[in-house]
């Protein structure tokens, strides 16, 4: 079930549905949504309605104050960012460290390839993936080659680790 | 998803009662169910409970499911073309990068 219907919900003809979508907005800090709740506070045609989108308005009014943003909070969960210590000391190990045996080595390389893909996967993903450099706009990531790559990714932010690197 | 949507009317129908523990267990099965047709459910113990613990884990079970139907939306997505830009130019200077070291060797 995707979220379209709290749109709609929002838009639509029935109070008993605004009042729904009002709670659901209300309750999960729904920031983005506060200039069309404040106009609903305003403008509904049922009381009932305005008084939910009033009541509605001041949560997402607080949350806003708060620094809460909904980018923020998925973000947070989905891609947190690691420990600045953390990722130096996985980027030391991308190194050659002596003492590393090349199946290590090797192991990691596959994790963080994996890890990678998955990161960058699109839903152009069946397409040919596009060797050259993109002029405009890309439909499919180029090919990523190497640990190279992968530091280059990293050092933007567009790779979240989620690696667990062994000792030794 | 026949299963699913039965555990999820089933759970829906407990979040009415009047036992407050049982209305606690069923915040807890739909926030595990992660459907967002419990949202709304969810919304109205947020915003009409008479205990105030309970409102507050409903609140947090409902971020939880909408986050998670958000995430997902996202993934179905994609990756955005400035994000699919930026990461194709990264490559790009990382792989010059690297035949420039190939050469100087």
């Amino acid at each position: 079930m995707t979220l379209h219907w709290l749109a709609d919900w929002l838009r639509g003809a029935d109070p008993r549905a605004r009042v729904d979508a009002l709670r659901v907005l209300a309750m999960v800090e729904e920031t983005r949504a506060l200039d069309a709740v404040t106009w609903i506070a305003t403008h509904d045609p049922e009381p009932g309605v305005r008084s939910v989108a009033e009541w509605a308005a001041a949560i997402l009014r607080d949350a806003q104050v708060r620094g809460h943003s909904t980018a923020k909070a998925l973000e947070a969960l989905y891609h947190p960012k690691p420990a600045p210590d953390r990722e130096a000391h996985f980027l030391l190990g991308l190194e050659a460290v002596p003492g590393r045996s090349r199946a290590q080595q090797i192991a990691l390389e596959h994790i963080y390839e994996r890890h990678l893909e998955e990161a960058l996967s699109t839903r152009q993903a069946d397409a040919a993936p596009v060797q050259p450099v993109p002029t405009s706009t890309p439909r499919a990531l180029p090919r990523v080659e190497s640990l190279d790559d992968f530091a280059a990714l990293l050092e933007a932010g567009l790779v979240h680790l989620r690696v667990e690197q062994s000792d030794g | 998803m026949a299963e699913q949507a039965g555990a999820l009317a089933v759970w829906l129908e407990r979040l009415r009662s009047n036992d407050p523990a049982e209305r606690e267990a069923s915040i807890r099965a739909l926030e595990l169910l992660g459907e967002a047709g419990a949202l709304p459910a969810l919304a109205a113990v947020f915003a009409t409970d008479p205990d105030p613990a309970l409102r507050l884990k409903a609140q947090t079970a409902g971020k939880a499911i909408y986050y998670a139907a958000l995430h997902r939306s996202r993934e179905i997505g994609g990756a955005s073309e400035t994000e699919q830009q930026q990461a194709a130019e990264i490559l790009a200077k990382a792989r010059a990068r690297r035949a420039d070291r190939h050469l100087r060797e």
